[in-house]
């Protein structure tokens, strides 16, 4: 389908030291450092990309390490929970290994009829690990410890808290094209027939509950994925129709985005598919390099020197 | 199953005005394109650098431990677009000795098979994370003298997809064809190719 949001496009998120969140998502988890950049509004931070091999739409990570930052507040407004999707049977093997590396983990739990496995990770992000309904096809990224019978796929889902659903309900069924498909208690589910992965967003609604604060261990935005500019534009209008603030399209190098925050109070962004990560280094050798964007080139040698080590 | 036409993306220097050529082979579900744009990273001056394109993103169906008969005619026809590219190559006045092969995951697998089915003089050989094909190898369809050709090969401990004892034991097959190897085994390293691989590629592209 050319003109529909194809579901979840990247998640970013806040961590604090830079290594600890390299060592933890590339070794402990397993996936791929597909892209070293900086942040481009503040160069003097990373941004680190994580995902499969090619660092496809839907299982890309991001983060923007600030060292010392202190701890954000899981709450209202937030996204509160990022889902990946793990072969069936592999939750033995992630307890375990949660076990062996200090993660902090629950034991599985069900939702939906999917089992799942919710562990933090070391700055306190809330993930889980669930093992979906439908056959997920997607070829993961391997390493040695973590290989494909156990391997996180890309995401399943993502949660947002809210004190009331509705406005940000409705800007998924009707600008996004979800649409409703079950409900339990206050956890309402959406999903959109435009992809088969990444495509499930739930809504939990908690009243009482205090806005969360978004700083270290927490969700920055989520970025929802459309083919090309040509459909980003088309959903600028459409957005900015509702009387919703939103940035004029931005070129964030791997991809281009729009910005605007919903009604509910997290920050959603529209990425597109294009050109993707290998436009400035080859698919093999995604990750090995540190890559600037043209504006802070003249900086590399500064930088260089000034980000933390990784290894 | 499937065989393969041949395509063939050129980058570098023009094949006539070119002292040396390289063959890049890409991996499974990669593309030609893809390993191509390593060129950045190489020195290949005065290079002509070819790379052809699997069907199907593939040189063969299943994993290059598999018995042959499962990936045939796949490999087969993969080893014959790698002998036309060579043949075409030598037709434009580059002697096998300028010839090198450089190969990533499948790509670096049908580097060494088709090299080591071919032994003979080459300007050199790099295979990142590979090893000789098939279920169990076959001697007797490894023949030729490398004749000192430097050969490197590089590969993870534990690798996801290719297992340490059979890059050992292709290495112990080119050495007996008497390859010049050399063979790195990075411990914990995930399926890709570093910095340090890609120097050591340079050192024998620049031999």
């Amino acid at each position: 389908m050319e003109n529909t949001i194809n579901g979840i496009h990247h998640i970013t998120a806040i961590a604090g030291n830079a290594k600890k969140n390299y060592d933890f998502y590339t070794r402990v988890l397993g996936l791929r450092l597909v892209k070293k950049t900086v942040n481009f509004d503040d160069p003097g931070t990373y941004h680190l990309y994580y995902g499969d091999g090619n660092g496809t739409p839907g299982s890309i990570l991001t983060f923007f390490p600030w060292e010392g930052i202190s701890a954000g507040r899981r709450g209202a407004r937030q996204v509160t929970e990022i889902g990946y999707s793990v072969p069936e049977g592999s939750l033995d093997f992630w307890l375990k290994r949660f076990e062996d590396n200090n993660v902090i983990y629950n034991k599985p739990a069900e939702k939906f009829g999917e089992q799942y496995l919710t562990f933090l990770d070391p700055d306190g992000l809330k993930f889980e690990l669930i093992v979906p309904k439908a056959a997920d096809n997607r070829t993961p990224w391997e390493t040695a410890e973590v290989t494909a019978a156990n391997a996180t796929k890309g995401f399943h889902s993502i949660t947002i808290t809210s004190n009331k659903i509705e406005a940000t309900a409705k800007i998924l069924t009707d600008v996004l094209g979800y649409r409703l498909l079950e409900q339990h208690v206050n956890r309402y589910r959406f999903v959109t027939d435009a992809v088969e992965n990444a495509a499930i967003v739930d809504l939990v609604e908690v009243p009482g509950e205090v806005a969360g604060h978004v700083a270290g261990g927490s969700v920055h935005h989520v970025a929802f994925r459309v083919p090309n500019e040509k459909v980003l534009m088309e959903y600028r209008e459409k957005i900015a129709k509702l009387g919703l603030h939103i940035t004029d399209k931005i070129d964030r190098n791997y991809f281009y985005s729009l910005y605007f925050r919903e009604p509910g109070g997290v920050l959603f962004e529209i990425a597109t598919d294009n050109p993707g990560f290998a436009v400035d280094e080859p698919v093999e050798l995604l990750g090995t390099g540190l890559k600037l964007p043209a504006q802070h080139e003249h900086l590399r040698g500064e930088l260089e020197k000034a980000l933390p080590s990784l290894i | 199953m499937y065989s393969h036409t041949k395509q063939v993306i050129e980058a570098g220097l023009p094949a006539e005005k070119a002292k040396k050529a390289i063959i890049m082979l890409h991996g499974r579900g990669a593309s030609a394109s893809g390993i191509i744009s390593l060129k950045d990273h190489l020195d290949l001056e005065g290079f002509t650098i070819v790379a052809p394109q699997a069907t199907e993103h593939s040189w063969y169906p299943y994993s290059f431990l598999a018995p042959v008969q499962n990936n045939q005619p796949a490999l087969d026809s993969a080893l014959e677009v790698i002998g036309s590219v060579v043949d075409d190559l030598k037709q434009q006045g580059i002697a096998q000795e300028n010839i090198y092969f450089l190969g990533f995951s499948q790509g670096a697998c049908l580097t060494l098979e088709y090299t080591t089915r071919n032994a003979g003089q080459y300007g050199g050989i790099i295979a990142l994370t590979g090893g000789l094909i098939g279920e169990k190898l076959v001697n007797e369809n490894y023949q030729g003298d490398f004749n000192n050709t430097p050969v490197l090969i590089t590969t993870g401990d534990p690798d996801p997809h290719v297992p340490v004892s059979r890059v050992n034991e292709s290495v112990d097959i080119l050495k007996e064809l008497k390859a010049d190897i050399t063979l790195k085994i990075y411990k914990g390293r995930p399926h890709t190719i570093t910095g340090e691989e890609l120097a050591l590629a340079n050192a024998i592209l620049t031999r």
